[in-house]
């Protein structure tokens, strides 16, 4: 298998980024590199084997559906570019 | 050079309880020597001298009313700029949170400032946690203090430096393949990355969450474990948090027989000069009475390429967020909320963090998800069950903790080289087992770390046998940089 441009225009696309023609060929480049090498995963039978999400058997944690007020909500606010009657402000959502 | 700065944390302590030393002299000292050296090493992005000196004042007012201070309270601490400080900056060396204040504190932070540990700022890494050099940083690289031209390592190189170059007694970093032990090693001192879960991870920011996790910088074994043992506990913002354990790490036990097991596929990847090296110390040790054995685990031939499968795969998911909406750094330009996002992500991520994140993409899209992500995920499993094997025979695996000695500047520009560095760390963080690496040799006057990994919540087994070796290695830290 060989990644080549177009799959990491599509990549792209999915992940929100935008990459100049010559960045576009430098990842297309590494992708490459990287998959050839991790493609030795496929010689290892793995067959009846379950896979590992985490290292350690996690159990599920129930909490109590509490309200805790948080105070400091300006403090928050304070991390966003444009901020409006205590709203996140962004450009347009449609488009033309 | 003030004395002081050579004193390990421990050291420090005693000099509390005995008077000899107040916390505000040693703080300013610490200070000092950051404010002398930080312009040409760069381990620091932001130093917090005023909060610093203010812990200090509480801790000396305890000393003068001689009242016990608890473990390592007072002794300063550098932390790397990826977990969250309330009201300062948290950056992750990255354009993208450039600008970002927490508004509240991670877990560990929470325990180094009701310990009274003087924070004396934040210390540089590669951006958001990936890479091994400190290169990828949006802040500029950080140096070596044993060769200026050589990298410190990463991603945690800032936090290593500032142990090296004695800028700092103690400091925390962050290990998701490898990001403690690797500086640790390239720098010549203690490193050490926990159980998983024995650290909360609460307010670190995430990169792989089912590898990362904090751990301490030290000058020597005995002030990691007592670091570990202030910042480790469950913690119920941190459902991954190992519940029920004992958080003392200091408490040194000692067995009769000591028996490692030396893992065979790491031997072909090893520098000949790191060979060397490794075979004289395991002699040495043998002398002393350890008893080694070369043993088989197959899946370690697997490490890397399951690494960067799993690693990005988590990181792309982690690093969804980061869409200039509610925090990080903003394109002002764009008509659109898609031109927004995109052109803020495109703007505020650099190129290794961009690589990660397409990588991790395409594992988990659909027709790649089961070829790559679930089939790594099964070696993981396989990986695990080697290491559960190899415990039921062996105290611990040693190996050097990297294949070559430490590199210079731009010296692997190929990212899949790069990634090989990480060869020896990565399997811990897969099997989520505790690991550190400790000074054991020079080559070409710089240092090598050796690698010690131990099974499962067996941490404090890991520091006992760890310093055992480093009695009878007895590496001297000191490096040319302690001279200027």
């Amino acid at each position: 298998m060989t990644i080549d441009k177009k799959t990491v225009e599509h990549l792209a696309k999915l992940s929100r980024l935008r990459f100049s023609d010559n960045e576009l060929v430098s990842f297309t480049k590494s992708l490459d590199d990287i998959f050839q090498y991790a493609n030795s995963l496929q010689k290892v039978n793995t067959d009846g084997i379950s896979p590992s999400a985490h290292a350690i058997p996690l159990q599920n944690v129930f909490k109590e559906d509490e309200v805790i007020t948080y105070k400091d909500i300006d403090k928050l606010l304070d991390n966003c570019a444009d901020v409006e009657n205590h709203c996140f402000k962004v450009p347009r959502i449609l488009t033309n | 050079m003030n004395d002081i700065l050579k004193l390990t944390a421990i050291e420090i302590s005693k000099k509390y309880q005995t008077k000899e030393l107040s916390c505000s002299e040693v703080t300013k000292a610490f200070l000092d020597r950051i404010s002398a050296t930080n312009t040409e090493l760069n381990s620091f992005v932001s130093i917090s001298e005023k909060t610093a000196l203010e812990t200090a004042k509480i801790v000396d007012e305890k000393i003068a009313k001689s009242q016990r201070l608890a473990l390592l309270e007072g002794v300063p601490i550098a932390i790397k700029d990826n977990m969250c400080t309330s009201g300062v900056a948290t950056t992750c060396s990255s354009k993208m949170l450039a600008n970002f204040v927490p508004s509240y504190d991670a877990t560990v932070i929470e325990k180094i400032r009701n310990n009274n540990m003087p924070i004396l700022g934040k210390t540089n890494m590669d951006e958001f946690a990936m890479g091994s050099s400190t290169e990828t940083s949006f802040f500029g690289s950080t140096k070596n203090p044993w060769n200026t031209n050589t990298v410190p390592g990463g991603s945690s190189g800032g936090s290593a430096v500032a142990i090296s170059a004695l800028q700092a007694p103690l400091a925390l970093g962050s290990d998701t393949g490898g990001s403690i032990r690797q500086p640790a090693s390239f720098c010549g001192i203690v490193g050490m990355k926990p159980t998983y879960g024995v650290v909360s991870r609460y307010g670190l920011i995430a990169f792989a969450s089912s590898l990362d996790q904090i751990g301490p910088f030290s000058k020597n074994i005995d002030d990691s474990a007592a670091l570990l043992s202030v910042i480790s506990g469950y913690d119920h913002k941190d459902s991954t948090s190992q519940p029920n354990i004992d958080t003392d790490f200091t408490k040194i036990s000692s067995q009769k027989e000591i028996k490692i097991g030396l893992p065979k596929e790491f031997f072909a990847n090893l520098d000949p000069k790191v060979k060397e090296l490794y075979q004289d110390t395991i002699s040495i040790l043998s002398k002393e009475g350890i008893i080694f054995e070369e043993t088989e685990l197959p899946s370690l031939e697997q490490g890397i390429s399951t690494y960067y499968i799993v690693a990005p795969a988590e990181a792309s998911s982690n690093l969804a967020r980061f869409d200039g909406v509610r925090y990080g750094y903003r394109n002002q330009e764009a008509k659109s909320l898609v031109d927004m996002m995109e052109l803020s992500r495109s703007e505020g991520f650099g190129a290794e963090v961009k690589r990660r994140i397409l990588i991790g993409t395409y594992v988990l899209s659909s027709g790649y998800y089961d070829a790559y992500y679930k089939k790594a995920q099964q070696v993981r499993t396989i990986m695990k069950n080697d290491f559960q094997k190899a415990f039921s025979k062996y105290d611990l695996l040693l190996s050097p903790t990297t294949p070559t000695p430490p590199f210079s500047f731009g010296e692997k520009s190929n990212p899949l080289e790069m990634y090989m560095n990480d060869i020896m760390t990565i399997p811990a963080n897969l099997a989520g087992i505790p690991a550190l690496s400790m000074p054991f040799g020079k080559s070409n006057n710089l240092p090598m770390g050796i690698h010690l990994m131990g099974n499962l919540l067996e941490d404090q087994k890991l520091f006992s046998i760890a310093k055992k070796i480093e009695q009878i290695l007895g590496f001297n830290i000191q490096n040319p940089y302690w001279e200027k």
